[in-house]
């Protein structure tokens, strides 16, 4: 399959890109990591020597990088520095937290929005689509942080439904695990799902002008069966792509919203690495969220051009 | 427990806030922020709590932290406040502080100088053993020293640096051999470096040992999730008859300062420790919540490099200095009725605290600071070079975060306002402190503490040599005295000479002070007995200093 | 970078924090010649309505205060009063004052400069050099197509909190290379904007037809391609301009934003949301600033979207 094969090849060269671009960009940065690693009181210059040394921190940018390389490409993403965790087990124990959290994030901003939009574009022009409309640009304008401490207030501190911060193993106990993915998720549905809302709303009024739409209803269907069985689906094409990238970024995590619920996430990951110089780690990380990207890209691709064999020739270069 | 008071407006005008945040509320102000009144009320730790009871065994309890730790390994970890509390647990500290400020021995039995203060021989209670069943005996400690704290990269190598060698006496009993004298010696056991970890644990994990960590402590380490939760379990044969109470400690990093108090009244967690004032005065007004606090030798600084111009000259350092008002930085930082305007790294309580120091330290003059300013404005040698007139210029760096960054605007405005030109820059905790090591900073916002005995900590800030001498300030006199210092075990002799060397430290102005810091440790009142720990001999302990906690007196009612 | 994506978290923390909108602009401006023309004969309006001079007046209000901060009779932003520290609104502080009693009216008026400046800068390049490559690679297509699309596959797929951390911490924080960064960040999206665009408009009627008529190659990509695919642009920058505003809250957080003393949004309610309990106006009332631009912004680029589809349609 030469479309397979393509894809293949632009998968490698971006984490080949993507990986030496975090090794020059983490090289550059000022404080050293030997440092770091032995904290102030003893970075004496003996040791700051014998920990770069341990770490070939002296060796050239491009051995170092090919180094790495050597044991990337055999499955070893090597240790941190800080902690002196394999990278490959710290990815792995975090990537599901992440990915938990971004996809029931996804879930619910759909289940939401897809009513919403619908009912949005129905009735478009209309009051009901006026406060749709200026409630989700609302929640676009809060800034993520804002709506995490907004939901914590409510939904934690008075209500006491669901715990602040904290975060137990799925395999653990499956309720308390939902229970504290459920906020951090919600913090960032919101944002989503203001924006998927927006995006059926638009296409679903394009699709409901449509003379099959228009048959349906000089049938006398019912209006409830025409929107949601016969103008949803052919309405779902934008929505579709960004709920596909939307996976694709997941993976990256979300920085700000693990930080603040405590949650053990990818993000939260990377920029503690980068502050603490954790130059290994920054590495296995970032080349993780490369790949995730470029798969889910290429999937999506995929999915759409079986889909829809038409996409081939125009929009699947949208996606 | 009802005398505390309440401020329900608080919750209403939080409300309101939230709807406003949904957009629900077309717009209006929320409440003023009407300052807490209670200026009258004496600065310092609050003592009130609830009424402790008898011990209760069992429980499960859950801690939050400030931070996560890199590893639990002695030589690999850094263990800030927040880990210390958590090593407290798995580890049994050689030496702890009791009650007096005195250095006694805790696991160890007895530890004893020489005449010459350059030997200490410390002896092992029999029997004791590490979770593993290995025993703690004179080889496990020496083994502990040579191939972990002493090995190259370890980062306790430099703290150990004049302990020549470990010689092991008998089973139980080794001697450290120094390379010259030191009375605080004791003192470097009762942080990471006296933490007895299993060798043969250590050994068999490899690369892995700093996550399982196998001690001697109260609780035994079950399972570590970074970033989301240790939990530690009853040490069934621990070697103190009848402790712990507890049955499991889940220890829990959230790093927000916010959502860590959200937590606490919501009540996810029942413990939370913290080193911030503002949190602190949070903590006190919850329902249902007792504080342990404990003002620590712990104080907010701004070190100046004393080898960059314009901060070079002494004129400029002392302006700098005089500009600034304690009160309003403390206030700033929300610890106005909470802690002291400091002026040295000795909280009040500590027995080095100096008076002679504190009357030594002049407060806000901004006149005289203007004068001294525009002297050296004046100076046609003046040592940065610019020509005479041209204002004195210079960069404040801070790390990034919301309290520190109204700081650093609030030491930019008293600076300017004496007629210096300041640069603000934000700079990474890993930057922050590498600038400062190799002196490349004129002028930074730092922390000045002294956990432990003053010697090695002032050794480090303020000789020749050192890695942590971050001002780059060294003086004849304040080296005369340190080695005084390491010979003298006389405590009255001893306070005259740190009184000494902070006199003139505080002349020279490497560095300015602004407040003590009150650490806490706040616990939903089912959770007792947090500072009420006494040695195996009864004595009492240090109670809960810099918010850590020796978790196997502590015990829950619930 | 985020575009239509509001999940300004995302945004700075997500890997391809840069790609998110992309797609989804496309779906709705590409989409929108086509289906979007029809939507727009639906939502044809005479007159924009109140609210649309609202948002406009208020947007005009932003600018004007960003421009004249400096002249207009305020407090100054700069100077600390620690007696006033969280004060509520009074008379000598009509907004309050904030941690370290700084006028909060003189702060949010001086800070929206920094918002105005980085929205507009960061749109700006993202525009000006995502529109033209991506027209450029629409309608050229061939190899120059395979291997900008592939620079911007790279760039997507790097982790952009990777590049801003390491930039910020070499060059240092200012406004302008905070505002260059987000700029460069978000080519690719534009850049996926205007090609997706370019290639639906190019096999439209109107164009096909200039073909026949035997329009020159030149003619066609500025009388007819240009034209409309900047419209799409234009009006998705109107969108992104507001996510760039909330982004810069999230800078701030993460201590990433324009360095103090210098008042911006964004660190006027990362630092107040510590006095939450004492003192939610100071978080407050920046944040209903920035709620009430972006939600201006998004409502004034939608109309607009809806009024220029209008015009389309009649082709």
């Amino acid at each position: 399959m030469p479309l397979l094969l393509r894809r293949a090849v632009a998968l490698v060269v971006t984490l080949l890109v993507v990986s030496f671009l975090t090794f020059c960009l983490t090289s550059l940065l000022p404080g050293d990591p030997a440092v770091q690693i032995l904290g102030p009181e003893a970075a004496t210059e003996e040791n700051v020597a014998a920990v770069r040394e341990e770490l070939r921190l002296d060796d050239p940018l491009l051995t170092r990088y090919v180094h790495w390389l050597g044991d990337a490409v055999t499955g070893d993403l090597g240790r941190s520095y800080r902690t002196n965790q394999p990278v490959g087990e710290a990815i792995a124990e975090r990537l599901p937290v992440t990915l938990e959290i971004g996809l029931l994030a996804l879930v619910i901003a759909l289940a939401v929005a897809i009513p919403l939009g619908t009912l949005s574009a129905f009735q478009a022009g209309g009051l009901l689509d006026r406060v749709i409309t200026s409630t989700t640009f609302g929640v676009l304008a809060v800034p993520s942080f804002m709506m995490a401490i907004l939901l914590i207030l409510v939904f934690a501190e008075t209500l006491q439904w669901l715990p602040a911060t904290g975060w137990t193993r799925l395999t653990e106990d499956p309720v308390e695990n939902l229970r504290g993915a459920l906020l951090p998720a919600l913090s960032l549905a919101m944002g989503e799902l203001a924006v998927y809302t927006r995006l059926l709303r638009s296409d679903m009024i394009t699709t409901l002008q449509q003379d099959s739409i228009t048959m349906a209803r000089a049938k006398g269907l019912p209006t409830r069966r025409i929107l949601f069985r016969h103008a949803l689906r052919p309405s779902s094409f934008s929505l579709m792509t960004v709920v596909g990238v939307q996976i694709g970024t997941i993976v990256g995590g979300a920085v700000i919203v693990e930080t603040l619920f405590a949650v053990p996430g990818v993000g939260r990951l990377l920029v503690d690495s980068i502050s603490q110089r954790d130059l290994m780690m920054v590495q296995g990380v970032a080349l993780v969220i490369a790949a995730s990207v470029v798969v889910v890209n290429f999937t999506v691709d995929l999915l759409y051009s079986l889909l829809d064999p038409r996409i081939r020739h125009g929009r699947a270069a949208t996606a | 427990m009802g005398l505390r008071r309440t401020r329900r407006p608080r919750l209403a005008a939080r409300m309101l806030w939230a709807l406003v945040a949904a957009g629900l509320v077309a717009a209006g102000c929320g409440g003023g922020g009407d300052d807490d009144a209670d200026a009258a009320e004496p600065t310092g730790a609050r003592t009130e709590k609830s009424e402790q009871g008898d011990p209760v065994y069992g429980g499960s309890i859950t801690v939050g932290l400030e931070a996560e730790t890199n590893s639990w390994l002695p030589g690999e970890a850094n263990f800030a406040n927040s880990g210390i509390t958590v090593a407290l647990a798995i580890y049994d500290p050689l030496m702890r502080r009791d009650a007096d400020g005195v250095v006694r021995p805790y696991l160890a039995e007895s530890m004893e100088p020489n005449d010459d203060l350059t030997e200490w021989t410390l002896t092992l209670r029999p029997g004791v053993t590490f979770h593993d069943g290995t025993p703690l005996d004179a080889q496990a400690l020496k083994t502990i020293f040579d191939d972990y704290l002493k090995a190259p990269g370890s980062n306790l190598a430099a703290d150990l640096e004049d302990v020549e060698e470990m010689v092991i006496v008998d089973d139980l009993t080794v001697t450290y051999r120094l390379a010259r004298p030191n009375s605080a010696f004791p003192d470097s056991l009762t942080l990471a470096a006296g933490y007895p970890f299993s060798p043969t644990a250590a050994a068999a994990a490899g690369e892995d040992a700093g996550a399982h960590p196998v001690g001697t402590g109260p609780f035994v380490f079950e399972s570590w999730e970074r970033d989301s939760q240790l939990v530690v379990k009853k040490n069934p044969n621990y070697w103190q008859e009848g402790l712990p109470y507890l049955d499991e400690i889940v220890f829990r990093p959230i790093p927000d300062e916010d959502t860590r108090v959200s937590s606490l009244t919501s009540g996810d967690i029942d413990v939370l420790q913290t080193l911030r004032q503002a949190t602190v005065s949070r903590v006190r007004e919850l329902d249902g919540v007792d504080s342990y606090e404990q003002l620590g030798n712990n104080t907010g600084v701004n070190i100046f490099n004393t080898t960059a111009p314009p901060l070079d000259d002494i004129r400029v350092r002392q302006a700098l200095a005089l500009a600034i008002d304690r009160e309003d930085v403390i206030e700033v930082l929300g610890g106005t009725g909470l802690v002291p305007p400091s002026s040295q790294p000795f909280g009040q309580d500590d027995p080095y605290f100096s008076e002679a120091v504190d009357e030594a330290w002049q407060d806000a003059d901004p006149e005289t600071a203007r004068e001294l300013l525009e002297e050296y404005v004046n100076d046609p040698n003046r040592s940065d070079g610019k020509a005479p007139g041209e204002p004195v210029s210079f960069r404040y760096d801070c790390p990034p975060d919301p309290t520190l960054n109204e700081l650093s605007q609030l030491y930019q405005a008293f600076w300017q306002a004496i007629g210096a030109e300041v640069e603000l820059r934000q700079v990474e905790q890993a930057t922050h402190v590498s600038e400062a090591m190799a002196g490349d900073y004129q002028a930074k916002c730092f922390r000045m503490g002294v956990d432990r005995d003053p010697y090695p900590n002032l050794k480090s800030a303020f000789t020749e040599g050192s890695a942590a001498n971050f001002t780059r300030f060294t003086h004849p006199d304040v080296d005369a005295a340190l080695e005084e210092l390491a010979a003298s075990t006389d405590i009255d002799e001893r306070k005259q000479l740190v009184e000494e060397i902070m006199l003139t430290v505080n002349e020279h102005y490497p560095v300015t002070y602004s407040g003590s810091t009150l650490a806490a440790v706040a616990v939903r009142e089912h959770v007792k007995n947090l500072d009420g720990w006494t040695f195996p001999d009864g004595t009492p302990g240090s109670g809960v200093p810099g918010a850590t906690v020796m978790w196997g007196h502590v015990w829950t009612t619930e | 970078m985020a575009a239509l994506q509001p999940l300004d978290d995302a945004v700075v923390a997500d890997a391809t924090g840069a790609g998110e909108g992309a797609p989804a602009v496309a779906a709705t401006t590409a989409a929108g010649p086509a289906a979007g023309a029809r939507a727009g004969r639906r939502a044809r309006r005479r007159g924009f309505g109140v609210a649309f001079w609202l948002a406009v007046a208020w947007l005009v209000l932003v600018l004007l205060a960003a421009v004249t901060a400096e002249w207009l009779p305020l407090a100054d932003p700069y100077l600390p009063d620690v007696s006033a520290k969280l004060d509520g609104p009074s008379a000598e502080h009509p907004l309050g004052a904030d941690g370290l009693g700084r006028d909060q009216l003189s702060r949010l008026v001086h800070g929206a400069r920094v918002s105005v400046t980085v929205s507009l800068s960061a749109v700006g390049i993202g525009m000006l050099v995502g529109g033209v490559l991506g027209t450029a690679v629409g309608y050229l297509r061939g190899l120059f197509e395979t291997v900008v699309m592939a620079v911007v596959d790279v760039m997507l797929a790097f982790p952009s909190l990777v590049l801003l951390l390491a930039v910020l911490a070499y060059v240092g924080r200012s406004l302008t290379v905070i505002s260059l960064l987000i700029g460069v960040l978000s080519i690719p999206v534009y850049t996926r904007v205007a090609r997706a665009n370019t290639l639906a408009v190019a096999q439209r009627e109107f164009v096909l037809a200039a073909y026949t008529l035997g329009a020159t190659r030149r003619r066609i990509l500025f009388r007819e391609i240009v034209p409309n695919v900047a419209l799409s642009v234009l009006a998705f920058g109107l969108v992104a301009m507001g996510v760039v505003i909330v982004l810069e809250g999230s800078l701030a957080v993460l201590g990433l934003s324009v360095p103090a003393p210098q008042p911006t949004w964004g660190d006027m309610i990362a630092t107040s949301k510590t006095h939450l309990d004492d003192a939610p106006h100071a978080a407050l009332i920046p944040s209903a600033a920035m709620f009430l631009t972006v939600l201006s912004l998004n409502f004034v680029g939608d109309t607009l979207r809806r009024r220029l589809d209008v015009k389309d349609a009649g082709l």
